[in-house]
């Protein structure tokens, strides 16, 4: 009688185990944001009409470091991901006057690996530039909470961390007539292992991933 | 549910034996696979009771657990814990200088990652490790052993394996 208390115990037990396991490992072994190699290509398609591609088209220094090169349309990004985070560079001008006026160029941390439910991350920038006798000054916030893991919006990518992210932008000329402008914007990223953004949904927009191509070397 | 057979054959059969042999271990762990990749080597520790089946033969109960944290500038950490039947196999038992064997352990591991400020859900996951021991006397039923393990948890869709460099002190136990 014991040892069939002992035994079904031990058994429930186990099927309990069991019931408390998830992919964690597949999880930490997973690139959520692939970068490489050439000719990965991510097809998005814009709710409201319209698609977006972005291709990694190849390798390329900048600031003095290696990094990969993606386009978008006409537009280039710089990445690097590598000792544990992924970075863009970033080459902030604005206009003033009719000029383009740099305000900073710099790799900036956008996602810290490995990502894990409930992770906050802020990063913040605070530059100026003087363009015609004016001081043009820049503040830059970006605030992260990760969420998940969780299936993307279109319920075809499971295992996926949201990234919820709100930035604050004060643009100020300092000059009589102009007073600091701050805008905000939000907007949640799902990640998907191996594969990466799978849907990025801001207040005005939501792009969903419709095909994926890991490209080869 | 195999593993829950031979975790209550262990118990029974060590209920009748006399001796024990209890001991404690630490190791130098290291992730193998990208599992890993985002985590620096870590570090166990383990304690165990084993009953002297035959000389030669013994089996018992441990747990262990490992932490690993951030491999670059991150504030990432890594933890499992591991309830485990063992058996082990020497070949001298009572050799002074020179008695290897072969350890075993079989069990499950709960792994929990934490990341900036954030706690993935934890995992329980089947796990197994098998290794290699030196084992040598330290004089007055004390005994030392190093070696190393081959260790995976066998968790959903992919498994963890890992690598360890183990030393421990044993002593055996009259009951």
């Amino acid at each position: 009688m014991r040892s069939t208390v002992i035994f079904t115990a031990s058994a429930l037990s186990l099927l309990l185990i069991g019931c408390l396991s998830n992919p964690l490992y597949l999880r930490l072994s997973s690139n959520y944001f692939p970068i490489a190699p050439s000719g990965a290509t991510w097809e998005y398609s814009i709710q409201g009409g319209g698609s977006r591609i972005i291709t990694v088209v190849d390798q390329s220094i900048v600031g003095e470091r290696p990094c990969w090169r993606l386009q978008s349309g006409a537009d280039y990004s710089y990445w690097i991901n590598e000792e544990g985070k992924l970075e863009h560079y970033e080459d902030h001008t604005v206009m003033f006057n009719g000029y383009e006026v740099p305000i900073y160029q710099a790799w900036l941390t956008m996602f810290q690996w490995p990502l894990a439910n409930g992770m906050t991350t802020r990063d913040s920038i605070s530059a100026q530039a003087v363009s015609q006798g004016v001081t043009l000054s820049h503040i830059w916030i970006r605030d992260q909470i990760v969420s998940g893991p969780e299936q993307s919006p279109d319920g075809l990518w499971s295992e996926c961390y949201r990234v919820h992210q709100e930035e604050t932008v004060i643009n100020w000329v300092q000059t009589a007539g102009f007073s600091p402008e701050t805008t905000l914007s939000v907007r949640d990223i799902w990640l998907a292992p191996d594969v990466g953004m799978v849907a990025v949904q801001s207040a005005d927009s939501l792009l969903t991933l419709i095909s994926f191509t890991g490209g080869g070397e | 549910m195999n593993k829950g057979i031979i975790l209550i054959l262990a118990v029974t059969a060590v209920l009748h034996a006399g001796t024990i042999n209890v001991g404690f271990d630490a190791a130098g762990i290291t992730p193998v696979g990208g599992w890993g990749e985002n985590l620096s080597s870590g570090l166990s520790g383990g304690l165990y009771a084993q009953w002297l089946l035959s000389q030669k033969l013994r089996a018992g109960l441990g747990i262990q657990g490992a932490l690993f944290n951030d491999a670059y500038n991150g504030n990432a950490s890594f933890t499992q814990l591991k309830p485990m039947a063992t058996v082990s196999f020497y070949l001298r038992p009572h050799g002074r200088t020179f008695n290897p064997g072969i350890v075993a352990g079989f069990g499950y591991c709960r792994s929990r990652l934490s990341s900036g400020g954030g706690i993935d859900p934890a995992s329980w996951d089947p796990f197994w490790s098998a290794g290699v021991r030196w084992d040598f006397s330290l004089g007055s039923q004390w005994r030392a052993g190093m070696g190393f393990d081959l260790e995976s948890v066998m968790a959903s869709d992919k498994t963890g394996d890992a690598f360890k460099f183990v030393f421990g002190v044993s002593r055996e136990v009259q009951l």
